[in-house]
């Protein structure tokens, strides 16, 4: 049996007196992918500072078998005076790289972070996007066996951070590479971890497959519930404030779906605008409905409004409605939370269409 | 490749830090490279200064001192020969232990993100300093080749003079680092400290010429007092040693040992302090 990549025993590190990290046992296999979640304050960097070598543990042990990178903020630190590449030289021997190395990796890198043409200025003419994607391809491209990771993928626009996701994940699980993984962004969590460890005030909270303890953390961060009882606390101009919101039956994948709305009047508005958002349990956006959409005008003084979805267009799972009430383009009332769901298997265009996690569904014509 | 890295909360302080020596000697190359890049990026007569900087110097204490004690012209060469063999030493030493005190503090974006050995920054400084020292010295050498003063044979000697040098400034370099991460008003008095030091130091005049009254042993525990003197040892070919700078040059090497240690016992918990 081959040994782990990464084990530790009984991990604990105090700081100012205060246990922030305790009886942590991990174990990290060749080619696995381990996320770690948790609040602020969990002890998820305290963790991965411990592992990188930057803190001594002050109780139990770890063991680190081949070489490893840590990659903590990677898009900071640069010399504004040196060139792309100077800094490249340099971020490259932080990682344990030697010149030869960087000089190998170089073409491949300044390639992928789109500076190739920029390489030799000074790294203060790049614009900061520029300096982050140098210093994440940099990262990505390390032949370590062993990378902690820190929020890497918090850098650049939309677009960078999805070909840098896409990039990780291939390149992660065809290298024999193993990854400790921490992340505020459950969705990156689930698409690229193979494991995850929950850390809830220094201590393990729960350890398994992505998607269970992504979905247990998420639920455990949804026990808010919204304050219906006192509106005038809510935001909003105030003009209307809701009051209620059911859902009526059960709902289905690709079924009737019904939902109503009540709210009280406080100043008359003729055109009032009801949106209701749904979230996913780990809080990505997945769909809009907005009266706007209908086409009809809506006036406060109806008090009451009913949504009716010919073919409801979401997976089987769970989703979280937030509620916001706009007259005339300006926001009157937000009840985020209002509501919860759970839709039932059922059938799409005549299809099942079974899916893992809750996703919008949409008619749609293909020639 | 199956190197593994084992660490226990029991493990002793002076236990080597993280990281092999091969990664300690590439970071410090990869700082000092950045060092001096960036040191006449703004600079119009870039690495000239590296050559008029020790120039200016002895012409300035040559002319100044050898006006303040009313030197004779035979006197004024032999001062100013004294001063200019020991100078550049000095100045690397000096460099090497005010730059290296600040390292640990001035670099610690990077120190609080990558787990290289904290020596690094210290020995990259020394390395700058090294390379200031090698053109004041090709100034000196040419000098002394102009003026016929040379010793070829002692020259010999000069290779363990530049390596106690580099220990000695390095044993301060370290200790004073590790004191300022959490006293940082070290930091503030070490430029006085080290003006006092040079004016203390036979830097300008021989320890045989310059034995202070009453100061006794303190005066040889000066590890620059070896140092300045053995400059003259290999540049001149002067013998200038008495038993006593055996003292300064033992107080040069323990203090590199203790130095060492220090950073040690400091890099354990520096991260939680910085």
């Amino acid at each position: 049996m081959k040994s782990p990549r990464i084990e530790t025993s009984n991990l604990g590190k105090n700081l100012g007196n205060r246990w922030v990290l305790r009886r942590i046992d991990l174990r990290l296999e060749e080619g696995e992918i381990l996320g770690i979640i948790g609040a602020n304050g969990a002890g998820k960097s305290t963790l991965l500072k411990t592992l990188s070598g930057l803190l001594h543990p002050d109780e139990g042990s770890y063991r680190i078998k081949g070489s490893m990178a840590s990659l903590l903020e990677v898009g900071t630190g640069f010399h504004p005076d040196l060139s792309g590449r100077e800094n490249a030289f340099l971020r490259g021997a932080l990682l344990g790289l030697s010149r030869a190395e960087v000089r190998e990796l170089l073409p491949i890198v300044t390639e992928f972070a789109g500076v190739s043409e920029r390489i030799d200025e000074p790294v203060k003419y790049y614009s900061s996007g520029m300096q982050v994607r140098l210093g994440f391809a940099l990262a990505a491209h390390l032949p370590a066996d062993v990378l902690v990771v820190d929020e890497v993928l918090a850098v650049g626009d939309a677009a960078y951070q999805a070909k840098s996701l896409a990039f990780l994940e291939s390149t992660w699980r065809q290298s024999a590479r193993s990854v400790v993984y921490v992340a505020h962004q459950l969705p990156q969590v689930r698409r690229l971890c193979d494991r995850v460890l929950w850390l809830d005030q220094g201590l393990i909270r729960m350890e398994g497959p992505a998607d269970a303890v992504c979905d247990a953390y998420a639920a455990s961060q949804k026990s808010i519930s919204p304050d219906w009882t006192e509106p005038e606390r809510r935001r909003g101009q105030g003009k209307v404030r809701a009051t209620a919101l059911s859902i009526q039956e059960q709902w289905v994948t690709g079924g009737i779906a019904k939902l109503q709305l009540r709210w009280k009047e406080y100043a008359p508005s003729e055109n009032l605008d009801l949106r209701i958002s749904v979230e996913a349990a780990d809080g990505s956006a997945i769909s809009l409905w907005s009266s706007l959409q209908s086409g009809k005008s809506i006036a406060s003084s109806q008090l009451e409004a009913q949504l009716t979805l010919s073919e409801l267009g979401l997976s089987s799972g769970d989703y979280l409605l937030n509620l916001r009430l706009f007259a005339d383009g300006l926001l009157q009332d937000e009840v985020l939370g209002a509501g919860t769901l759970t839709v039932g298997q059922g059938l799409w265009k005549g299809l099942t269409y079974p899916t893992p996690r809750p996703m919008a569904l949409q008619s749609q014509d293909w020639n | 490749m199956s190197r593994v890295r084992e660490v226990t909360a029991q493990d002793p302080w002076w236990k080597p830090q993280p990281g092999s020596a091969k990664n300690a000697r590439r970071m410090a190359l990869a700082f000092a490279r950045r060092d001096l890049r960036l040191r006449y990026v703004q600079t119009q007569l870039g690495w000239l200064w590296a050559v008029a900087q020790p120039l200016i110097l002895i012409a300035t204490l040559t002319l100044v001192l050898g006006r303040v004690f009313g030197l004779p012209a035979e006197g004024l060469r032999q001062f100013g020969l004294n001063l200019a063999v020991a100078l550049p030493g000095w100045i690397w030493f000096q460099f090497t232990v005010s730059q290296g005190a600040m390292s640990l503090v001035a670099n610690q974006a990077l120190v609080s993100k990558a787990a290289f050995n904290r020596s690094a920054l210290p020995n990259s400084k020394a390395i700058v300093g090294f390379a200031d020292f090698l053109v004041g010295s090709a100034v000196v050498a040419l000098g002394l080749l102009m003026i016929q003063e040379a010793q070829a044979l002692a020259l010999l000697r000069l290779p363990l003079v530049i390596a106690y040098t580099a220990l000695a400034s390095l044993g301060w370099a370290y200790a004073l680092a590790s004191v300022s991460v959490r006293r940082r008003d070290f930091l503030a008095v070490l430029p006085v400290l080290l003006q006092a030091l040079f004016f203390i130091s036979p830097i300008a005049l021989p320890s045989a010429n310059f034995a202070p009254v009453g100061w006794g042993i303190l005066y040889w525990l000066n590890p620059a007092v070896a140092m300045a003197d053995g400059f003259r040892w290999a540049w001149l070919g002067w013998d200038v040693w008495q038993p006593a700078h055996a003292i300064s040059a033992a107080s040069g090497i323990l203090g590199f040992v203790f130095g060492l240690l220090a950073l040690r016992w400091r890099s354990r918990r520096l991260n939680e302090f910085l």
